[in-house]
């Protein structure tokens, strides 16, 4: 087993230890059983409004835009997003 | 085999709205730039070709149908499967074989915010309008009628009458959750397992998955996940387990032989409960999440023993 590639399943989500097994399949190190370190659990972020959509189901791409910057404000943790120029 | 639309007899108007001569046709090669990564689900399924039709009145106020044909009745019946959310419609085709009225009340097709969802025999049909009213609702379920006029009601796919609906008076199979499928993508949207395709799934593999819910009593957990798969033969069921166990159990001992008539099933311990597995002829059967070893033991010897009591799971 020691030869073979890492593989991610649903056990390493329950135990927390992706970002172990992620990391030892990008970097080709053998899999270092029993020693993987529980990450933190991961920031799920829900950002709903209700007038996204009218009646119609039309998008309001303004609303959606804020809701976007939110899920990022939440996820980034900063106070503010701002757009980079490209 | 008939695939064509031409056998379907589509009104060329439905209330104002009125639709080109010719659909769109879609084929594997194409659907990508139809659908994006969407395509994926219907490649998980045999998929011969999509028709598309749109019915306009105006540029806003369009009425979509996709007729996705299917190369056998249990690929449509899958489609369907992914999904029982909507208000179950009957648009007056005659009820399947009463044997097989097993699984969601023989559901056949589903309304829901102005799409309707149709499985009738090797077709999976998408109605949908855009904009939902009265009048478009009524024009959805009259086109659903048109698609589904004499064409003939096959049974759910013969896989769905393995899981027992109850055991042991304290677990209840989720019909309401039950999904036929073929590829290790469309298992992972509905109950994830692995990023690769540690189980063997391809297009001539017949799988379901549904939970169990645990009825009443002082159980923690309440839910346990079932999945049981169909191969070809008896050694590629075989090295599929082997597969599996050497991927997701790796550090447990292997208890299995490979021989279909094993001493009954294999159970492991795990971080998230008890997984049980067992194999029959050309069939894997798999619980996880159980809240004790008696729960596991208990639902897959249910399983195994409607896996041998049932026949027609064998090489073909």
């Amino acid at each position: 087993m020691k030869d073979r590639k890492p593989v991610v399943t649903r056990r390493d989500f329950v135990r927390g230890t992706i970002a172990a097994t992620i990391g030892t399949s990008i970097f080709g190190f053998p899999w270092a059983e029993g020693k993987e370190k529980a990450v933190r659990s991961s920031l799920v972020t829900i950002v709903r409004d209700k007038n996204a959509m009218d009646s119609s189901k039309n998008v309001d791409t303004t609303i959606l835009n804020n809701m976007l910057e939110q899920t990022l404000i939440k996820v980034t943790g900063q106070k503010n997003w701002f757009r980079p120029r490209i | 085999m008939k695939l064509e639309a031409r056998e379907i007899n589509l009104p060329k108007t439905i209330g104002h709205w009125a639709r080109p001569d010719e659909p769109r046709v879609i084929h594997a090669e194409n659907i990508f730039a139809y659908m994006n990564g969407a395509g994926e689900l219907y490649l998980g399924y045999r998929f011969h070709h999509l028709e598309v039709f749109d019915y306009r009145f105006d540029h806003h106020d369009t009425i979509l149908v996709e007729l996705y044909f299917m190369e056998t009745s249990d690929d449509a019946f899958g489609l369907l499967s992914l999904d029982w959310g909507g208000e179950s419609i009957s648009l007056g085709d005659s009820p399947a074989d009463a044997a097989h009225k097993s699984l969601p009340s023989s559901t056949r097709a589903l309304y829901g915010a102005g799409l309707l969802r149709i499985w009738s025999d090797n077709l999976y049909a998408r109605v949908m309008a855009f904009r939902e009213t009265p009048a478009s609702k009524q024009a959805v379920l009259a086109l659903g009628q048109a698609i589904t006029a004499n064409r003939k009601n096959p049974p759910e796919p013969a896989l769905l009458q393995i899981p027992p609906r109850t055991v042991d008076s304290s677990w209840k199979l989720r019909k309401d959750r039950l999904s036929f499928f073929r590829s290790y993508l469309v298992l992972n949207s509905m109950y994830y397992l692995s990023e690769e395709n540690i189980l063997d799934l391809d297009l001539s593999t017949e799988a379901i998955t549904a939970p169990y819910e645990h009825i009443s009593g002082p159980s923690g957990r309440k839910r346990i996940q079932f999945l049981c798969v169909k191969y070809d033969n008896h050694e590629r069921a075989r090295k599929a387990l082997n597969h599996f166990h050497d991927t997701y159990l790796s550090e447990h001992k292997k208890a299995f032989k490979g021989d279909s008539a094993s001493k009954g099933p294999s159970l492991f311990t795990l971080e998230d409960g008890w997984l049980a597995y067992t194999l029959v002829n050309n069939c894997i059967a798999i619980v996880f999440e159980c809240p004790d070893q008696e729960s596991a033991r208990k639902i897959i010897g249910k399983n195994e023993s409607n896996l041998r009591k049932n026949g027609g799971y064998h090489e073909r």
